[in-house]
């Protein structure tokens, strides 16, 4: 079983939702892989590949979105993917509303829920991941949650 | 156990603490609605769809070109600021060679130390050199921002290996 096959669709699911639209999200997961490749030549040996996938994927997809940092905020909100049909779909399937709440959730919140709950990182990993202490990430957490909650009642 | 603690409670690492806010909802009707809340934001996040074929073979891609593609381009507000003061510099030397002669002008050599004494100074090819130098100057910035952003990536990777690996 390679790392890809283990946890290649926690990674694409983790930049799907960092991004917000599918074709940011294959570029960062393809960045990540080519990341990935390189270090591979060292051989290392990972007690935890998981945790060391989604941090390389979280950080390609900061990479990214600097890169593309002001293009963005001169977007028009249509063109990032929220409103196509396969979106609204999303949000018309059980848990649409989670996936639309939590895309509208303030970035750094949602990189920490994101991070978290669908990486899987423990609070310790996605603190170390996003250089914040443990403090922040619960706090942060909390404020993601009680927004999720309310936007689902 | 406080209402309001309760979402910290859940998310402790403490299993007891954990225990303690499931016991508090199973007799607060208000806490038991935002633990339900939370058990479907928890399960919805955490479902993953199979990785795609395309992701798949992106991957296995990624694999060839890792080693022969250079880093993407990326002008840090310092490279950019060298460029363009290199630029300007260039700009106003040529608009100053470029001006009509005065008679101090006329018997100037030019850069090109090898002018004959009192030859006219050839603006245009001077121009086309500088150019050349130019772009020269350009081409080397965006290699330098190159090599500069694959160093900051691998260094980076390699404090996460630090991070995750047992040797
Ligand atoms: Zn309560």
């Amino acid at each position: 079983m390679t790392l890809v096959d283990e946890h290649g669709a926690a990674l694409l699911a983790l930049v799907r939702r960092l991004c917000g639209n599918p074709h940011d999200a294959d570029d960062v997961f393809q960045e990540t892989a080519v990341r990935v490749w390189r270090s591979m030549v060292s051989c290392p040996r990972l007690a935890n590949p998981r945790g060391w996938l989604l941090t390389i994927g979280y950080r390609a997809f900061l990479d990214s979105r600097s890169r593309r940092g002001q293009f963005e905020a001169l977007a028009d909100p249509s063109d990032r993917g929220e409103n196509s049909p396969a979106e609204l779909a999303a949000r018309a399937e059980v848990g649409g509303l989670v996936n639309a709440a939590v895309a509208e959730l303030p970035e750094t919140i949602r990189e920490v829920v994101v991070l978290h709950y669908t990486g899987g990182l423990t609070i310790k990993e996605t603190a170390e991941a996003m250089n914040l202490s443990e403090g922040t990430v619960k706090s942060r957490l909390n404020a993601a949650l009680l927004k999720l909650r309310s936007a689902l009642e | 156990m406080n209402c309001d603690d309760l979402i910290t409670a859940m998310e402790s690492d403490d299993a007891a603490e954990q225990q303690a806010a499931r016991s508090h909802a199973a007799t607060c009707p208000n806490c038991a609605a935002t633990l339900a809340a939370l058990d479907k934001i928890k399960a919805t996040l955490a479902v993953h769809e199979p990785l795609p074929s395309a992701a798949r073979a992106a991957w296995e891609r990624a694999s060839r070109v890792s080693v022969s593609e250079p880093a993407r381009r990326r002008w840090t507000p310092a490279l950019a600021a060298i460029a363009t003061l290199a630029a300007a510099c260039i700009v106003v030397f040529v608009f100053v060679v470029s001006q009509p002669r005065n008679s101090t002008f006329t018997q100037w050599k030019g850069p090109s130390s090898d002018s004959e004494p009192g030859v006219e100074f050839d603006s245009s090819s001077e121009l086309t050199r500088l150019t050349a130098a130019v772009e020269a100057l350009d081409g080397r910035l965006v290699a330098l921002a190159e090599n500069a952003e694959r160093l900051d990536v691998e260094r980076e990777v390699a404090q996460t290996l630090k991070q995750y690996s047992r040797w």
